[in-house]
């Protein structure tokens, strides 16, 4: 939605990422043939559904959307009730996320620990005895200890994520209705604050919003996340090739030379990482100065506006 | 509402409250319905009505059937739409001009 009305726009071929991704099946050769043909076949008939769809519903809008009359102050409301909405949208869709991601996260590390503390155990136990070894109490320990640290954990990251996620939720509901109500040219439910408050409401929560993507870090980011993502598996799995070759016997200058590209992968993914949020950091506060610069003034100038009343 | 006293130093969103319920109706609107647009008491808002009034943003008019109907005027709705458009121009990240 815009202050010009509705747009509505769609793509019906492949996006660069949806190419980068089949260029990236087609280079990775393995098990790529098959799914290569399905991803073939899933773009076709995506395709075929968007342009059929976005062909009928550009008719419905353009049969129920008739040029309004022209009206600034209406246009200026919706607009400005767009801009604001899809803000908290994408304050709500970065901290769900995070919140997603974090809930991940402490799954595999819960697995990870359990898996470490069931072989820590069993070994304390049992020492590497592993055909008579006893597995009762490492499996009892490493579930009950996984289990305490692991709800902990879970109910702190719920503490910090439901009600910030509650309240974007809460602002985009009551900018999406008074959209509506703007759309509709109805008047507004008694007891609730008229479109000016809202939108003077609403920009005084955008710094919150700016600081909730902010603080999704890497889950507001997909293509750094992605190229992190990357990387680590590539130093996992040079870091793991070095250790084996160096413990197990292998060729001591191969391992060496895994164990130095390990090292460096690690070096180029932290540095990638730090500079990506030292920009992060750098841009959010920049735009977060601008809104209180702008905030101010929009609060002198109809302090003024009264006074000249 | 003769004798009650305009605010010294009004608040913004009642004022504006009273400007977008009239400019929503597009046209005089009871007092009454008005007052419950605006979600004020009695008192509240036959001060405000009498601050916007002494401003010249709105007018009132005696209908035959004795209910008073107030109309915005165009000073009243440039008002509105300047208002409107201050907040606007900082949601779009500029700062507020005129």
């Amino acid at each position: 939605m815009t202050d010009q009305g509705t747009v509505l726009s769609y793509q019906v071929w492949m996006t660069r990422a949806g190419w980068a991704l089949l260029a990236a099946l087609v280079l990775s050769l393995v098990g790529s043939v098959v799914a290569l043909a399905a991803g073939l076949v899933l773009v076709w008939r995506g395709s075929k559904f968007v342009k059929s769809v976005g062909t009928s519903l550009a008719q419905q809008l353009q049969a129920v959307s008739p040029e309004p009359a022209r009206d600034e102050v209406h246009a200026l409301l919706v607009g400005g009730l767009s801009t604001t909405l899809r803000m908290a949208r994408e304050a709500y869709e970065a901290q769900r996320k995070a919140y997603t991601d974090s809930l991940l996260t402490t799954a595999i590390a819960a697995f990870t620990a359990w898996t470490a503390l069931l072989v820590g155990l069993f070994i304390a136990l049992n020492g590497f005895n592993l055909v008579t070894g006893r597995w009762e109490v490492p499996i009892a320990g490493a579930t009950v200890t996984t289990l305490v640290f692991g709800i902990l954990f879970l109910v702190s990251v719920r503490r910090r994520y439901v009600p910030r996620l509650a309240r974007y939720r809460e602002w985009t509901e009551r900018l999406a209705d008074s959209m509506g109500v703007q759309l509709a040219r109805a008047p507004p439910e008694s007891g609730k604050a008229n479109t000016f408050e809202l939108l003077v409401g609403a920009s005084e929560q955008v710094p919150d919003w700016l600081d909730a993507q902010r603080r999704a870090g890497l889950s507001g980011d997909p293509k750094i996340a992605f190229v992190i993502l990357l990387l680590t598996l590539f130093t996992g799995s040079f870091l793991m090739n070095g250790l084996a070759q160096l413990l197990f016997g292998g060729i001591a200058s191969a391992g060496m030379a895994y164990l130095a590209i390990g090292a460096f992968l690690v070096g180029l993914t932290a540095w990638i990482y730090l500079r990506w949020k030292r920009e992060e950091e750098a841009r959010l506060n920049r735009s977060r100065a601008a809104w209180d610069a702008h905030l101010k003034a929009l609060h002198a100038r109809m302090d003024r506006f009264l006074e000249e009343m | 509402m003769a004798g009650e006293e305009p605010p010294d130093r009004p608040d913004l969103y009642v004022v504006a409250r009273l400007l977008e319920g009239l400019w929503r109706a597009h046209g005089p609107m009871v007092k009454t319905r008005l007052q419950v647009e605006a979600n004020v008491n009695y008192d509240v808002f036959s001060r405000y009505l009498e601050w916007i009034l002494s401003r010249g943003l709105v007018s009132i008019e005696n209908a035959a059937d004795g209910h008073d109907r107030i109309t915005l005027t165009p000073k009243g709705h440039e008002a509105y739409r300047r208002l409107v458009q201050w907040v606007n121009e900082v949601v779009h990240q500029r700062m507020p001009q005129g």
